[in-house]
């Protein structure tokens, strides 16, 4: 930390200006990021007359609930018009098996990369980890066709396939990159005491692997909750999730634009990961930079 | 309890050959502590043992049992590692258990089991905590116990102190050794500290580069060491080394040593047979710095093993006990223990005793002793 | 202890020492299907006549060519470059200003942290949705600045053909930045305090402190966050589609729009997979040399 107060060779009454302006700055900073949020609430509890009438960021005079009712049980997504609960429940029911599966093959892979190397691990990480990194529109057509002829077009399940490999190199990362830093010598040990592979697994290694599981956990989360593309090119339709559906509801043009229903339906879909976010922020922010600042 | 026999035993990590023909037997209930320096196979060798890592070559026996084959878990052996590798996330209790439970030993036996060892340890009243909770000699100690309880045939340690501090390794070393001398176990230990090995062994396999370099009783590795190498390893502070001249000095051999202003020659108290070959030729001459000491009474009288020579003093090193001398003899610098108050001032010239009762010889080309 | 226990620990051991390799085929397995040959495959398609349909005819060059001609798939490049350069830039730029006015000891830093991060938690489409609606042309911004007086102010970018993508970039700034500050924060707590202390008692100023010393020795940082951006910006697919659809027309495509119109909108799956080899071949020039030099820079220093 190189900050004013340590080592700032000023005098007293310059250095408090100088905070001064530095709270300041952070404090606009932070309204920028604020605003939208703001915005959106308000506009969300806003009626449609209000918001023609009224300005972008007056407060609703008159709160109501009444967006918020229409998004979640009203809404129109394609010719269906029964409220984007249903696509809720759709990425429900992607993300948590998608979710589970892919931290699980992620920890067991870590484990069997790190704890029992054999000859070739580090290749087969290597062209694991690569897979993270390509852009996914190259993968699109092929996995079209792969999910229409098993079936599973249109799907949950298939979704849930989906982002389960395309997690898994994640996944792995992360376990691999917290397990290389458990003592070998506690497999060792194990080992003597007669455990096998699995045993160590679920007994010695899982239960002390708890950071590391959350961290993988609330990442995984907040990037299948929030995916859009392979919703939008494997599940359109009445298996579609969220992001799909608050898509379909923005940006249908008929009738008149309901603008307070957009917001309200857009923070039903950002909520869950906002939640997450702000429940278990720290480990979120570690899951974000263990990938990129290289370990 | 057995004894272990290593056969020819040889281990290579693709083109490099980590361990070069190994030949080892111990009897039961004998105390093998490996040593040498980092990277000469020490680690690699008691994993052979463990079962850990598998051989490239020769046979590993336990009793009359060849257990090349053999699953760690079936070797009946047990462990202590360095970092002491305690299951995190268990109780002293299951940790010490664990390996039992898995066995399928009764949960009766077990408890049984657990008092009888932490009596032993006196580790009674941390059987309910878990090992970030103890201290360092405290873990080590559990780790102990992990492995009494297995009763094994032989017990292996992997630098089981290096982790502590200094008082507690003196600590623990000695409670190491009453438990040998309590229990009667087959151990081996390997360690890179040659204190350790000297005060626990009860026979030191001295290692360098994958190659055994001596294996003998440890008075007898610290008297006649094998070569250049393990003279100078074993030993605190180590053994003098000087390039010296075998020569025939009126009848009876003698070393001597160049030195500005005439050599010193430093008539042999012993002469085997093997000396004769040398006369007249290059040796290293080798004498530990208790073996150069002050003048000792009665060293002026013939027969004597002690020889005297003057010599400038550059160094002292008080260390309570001794003051260690540094004087310089042909450029380089050898140590000498004298007795505080005969301690000379740097600078000042002093005489010395040289032991010749306990000097080496060695060849300088092969390093071999000679 | 006979020889059948022997035998039998034998094979235990062996499959013990497959077992390894046999719980990570799969997802090995996976990857090499999913990944390696998925891409080879749309490679194929590339190199095929394949149109509404993929078909397996030889075209050669054809798709690339066609594509290449296309004025759409130049205007999605050209917006990539506008797009990706400036997000890249101002993100850097803000997060780390961020970064360095966090660095000083603020009382609510905690709070303030969680506020810029927050945006990163979102979908893009969530975001694309808000910012949609903040610069809506009649009701967002320009109406509000009208209210405060400002009335000559105009603010119809997301309709404009020429600044289309300008809000693109606002917007995924808004939503990348706090990111990069997080890791410029982390970067400038790692640096050693020493060299610092160093500094200042020569009588640096704490400006120069700052450009002199502390920014340039976290210079791996600058690199690891051009490379997420880069990352970033040529996948933008989401962000696209909720804020502008595209448009106006094709205005603010980028190349993965692009590529998801073709492939599943114009049945024009060859153009389709040629675009999406181009975005393939664009990430691989940036991610390999950068993990080449970080691990060969791994292997100097460890």
């Amino acid at each position: 930390m190189a900050d004013l107060q340590t080592y700032s060779h000023d005098a007293g009454w310059k250095n408090t200006v100088l905070r001064g302006l530095l709270y300041l700055v952070l404090i606009l900073f932070a309204a920028y990021y604020l605003f939208p949020l703001i915005v959106m609430i308000s506009t969300s509890l806003k009626s449609l007359d209000e918001i023609r009438e009224g300005s972008l960021i007056s407060l609703p005079r008159v709160v109501t609930f009444d967006a918020w009712n229409y998004a979640w049980n009203e809404a129109c997504v394609g010719v269906e018009c029964t409220g984007i609960k249903v696509y809720f429940w759709n990425s429900v029911k992607m993300a948590i098996p998608a979710v589970l599966i892919s931290t699980f093959l992620g920890a067991i892979n870590g484990y069997a990369l790190t704890k029992w190397r054999f000859k070739g691990a580090n290749i087969v990480f290597a062209l694991l980890l690569f897979g993270c990194f390509i852009p996914f529109q190259v993968v699109l057509l092929p996995m079209s066709q792969v999910l229409g002829k098993l079936g599973l077009a249109s799907s949950t399940p298939g979704l849930v396939i989906v982002h389960v490999v395309y997690g898994l190199c994640f996944t792995t990362l992360f376990f691999r990159n917290y397990y290389v830093s458990i003592p070998d010598e506690l497999v060792k040990a194990a080992t003597i005491d007669g455990a096998g592979f699995f045993t160590i697994f679920w007994r010695i290694i899982l239960p002390i692997s708890t950071p590391i599981i959350v961290v993988s956990v609330i990442w995984q989360f907040t990037q299948i909750w929030n995916d859009f593309l392979f919703g939008a090119s494997f599940a359109s339709g009445e298996n579609a999730p969220m992001t799909v559906a608050l898509n379909n509801i923005v940006n249908t043009t008929t009738g008149v634009k309901q603008y307070n229903v957009d917001m309200a339906a857009a923070l039903l879909t950002g909520l869950p990961t906002l939640l997450v976010y702000v429940l278990a922020g720290k480990y979120f922010v570690r899951g974000l930079t263990a990938g990129s600042v290289k370990g | 309890m057995a004894s272990l026999t290593l056969d020819k035993v040889r281990k290579a990590f693709g083109p490099v050959e980590v361990l070069k023909e190994i030949n080892l037997a111990i009897e039961d209930g004998e105390f093998l502590v490996l040593v040498g320096p980092s990277g000469c196979g020490k680690s690699t060798l008691l994993n052979l043992i463990a079962g850990l890592e598998s051989s490239t070559g020769g046979e590993i026996r336990i009793g009359d049992r060849v257990i090349n084959d053999v699953h760690p878990k079936d070797r009946n052996i047990a462990m202590v590692f360095q970092s002491y590798a305690l299951y995190p996330n268990m109780t002293v209790r299951k940790n010490i258990t664990f390996g039992l439970e898995i066995r399928g030993v009764s949960a009766q036996e077990r408890d049984k089991a657990v008092a009888d060892v932490a009596k032993l340890l006196q580790i009674e009243p941390l059987l309910d905590r878990k090992p970030s909770q103890l201290s360092g000699g405290q873990r080590q100690r559990v780790a102990m116990g992990r492995a009494l309880v297995r009763d094994p045939d032989i017990f292996l340690f992997d630098e089981p102190l290096s982790n502590l501090d200094a008082k507690l390794r003196v600590d623990m070393r000695t409670e190491i050794k009453k438990l040998h001398q309590r229990l009667g176990s087959t151990i081996v230990y390997v360690t890179h500290d040659q204190i350790e090995a000297m005060t626990l062994a009860s026979r030191i396999a001295v290692m360098k580069g994958g190659i055994l370099q001596q294996f003998d009783t440890p008075q007898n590795i610290y008297e006649r060491p094998n070569n250049m190498f393990v003279a100078g390893f074993i030993g605190s502070p180590s053994m003098n080394f000087v390039d010296a001249t075998l020569i025939d000095n009126g009848g009876k051999l003698a070393v001597s040593i160049e030195r500005d202003g005439g050599p010193i020659t430093l008539p042999l108290f012993e002469a085997p047979e093997s000396y004769k070959a040398y006369v007249g030729k290059k040796v290293v001459f080798g004498i530990r710095p208790e073996g150069l000491t002050h003048k000792r009474t009665g060293s002026d009288e013939p027969g004597s093993q002690y020889v005297n020579f003057d010599s400038k003093v550059e160094v002292i090193e008080p260390t309570g006990a001794d003051t260690m001398t540094v004087i310089d003899i042909a450029g380089k610098e050898i140590v000498a223990r004298v007795r505080p108050d005969r301690a000379p001032t740097p600078g000042e010239s002093m005489t010395f005793s040289a032991d010749m009762s306990q000097i080496s010889l060695f060849d300088p080309e092969t390093e071999l002793r000679i | 202890m006979g020889a059948s226990q022997s035998t039998e620990s034998n094979l235990t051991a062996r499959i013990q020492r497959h077992l390894s390799k046999i719980v990570v085929a799969p997802s090995f397995a996976a990857s090499l299907f999913f990944v390696y040959g998925f891409i080879l495959w749309t490679g194929y398609m590339a190199f095929s006549k394949s149109r509404m349909l993929p078909v397996w005819d030889w075209a050669g060059l054809r798709q690339y060519e066609r594509l290449w001609q296309m004025e759409r798939w130049h205007v999605a490049i050209e917006n990539l470059l506008v797009f990706g350069g400036l997000f890249i830039v101002t993100c850097l730029i803000i997060g780390c200003l961020l970064a360095v006015l966090l660095d000083q000891r603020i009382r609510a830093e905690g709070a303030l942290r969680t506020i810029f991060l927050y945006p990163m938690a979102l979908s893009f489409i969530v975001t694309g949705t808000v910012w949609k609606w903040l610069l809506n042309p009649g009701l967002g911004l320009e109406s509000m600045m009208h209210d405060f007086g400002w009335t000559s102010f105009k603010f119809d970018w997301l309709v404009n053909s020429d600044m289309a993508i300008y809000t693109v970039v606002i917007a995924a700034v808004w939503q990348a930045s706090g990111f990069v500050m997080a890791m410029f924060l982390a970067a400038l707590r790692g640096v050693d305090q020493d060299i610092i202390r160093a500094a200042y008692m020569d009588g640096a100023s704490l400006p120069r402190i700052y450009f002199g010393i502390i920014i340039p020795s976290i210079r791996p940082v600058f690199l690891s966050a051009i490379v997420v951006l880069a990352h970033l910006a040529v996948k933008s697919f989401d962000l696209v589609i909720a804020l502008t659809g595209g448009g106006p027309g094709y205005a603010s495509d980028l190349p993965a729009t692009f590529m998801y119109t073709m492939a599943f909108q114009r049945n024009q799956l060859g153009v389709g997979a040629a675009s999406a080899m181009m975005m393939l071949a664009t990430v691989m020039a940036i991610i390999v040399p950068y993990l080449y030099s970080e691990l060969r820079g791994g292997k100097k220093n460890g």
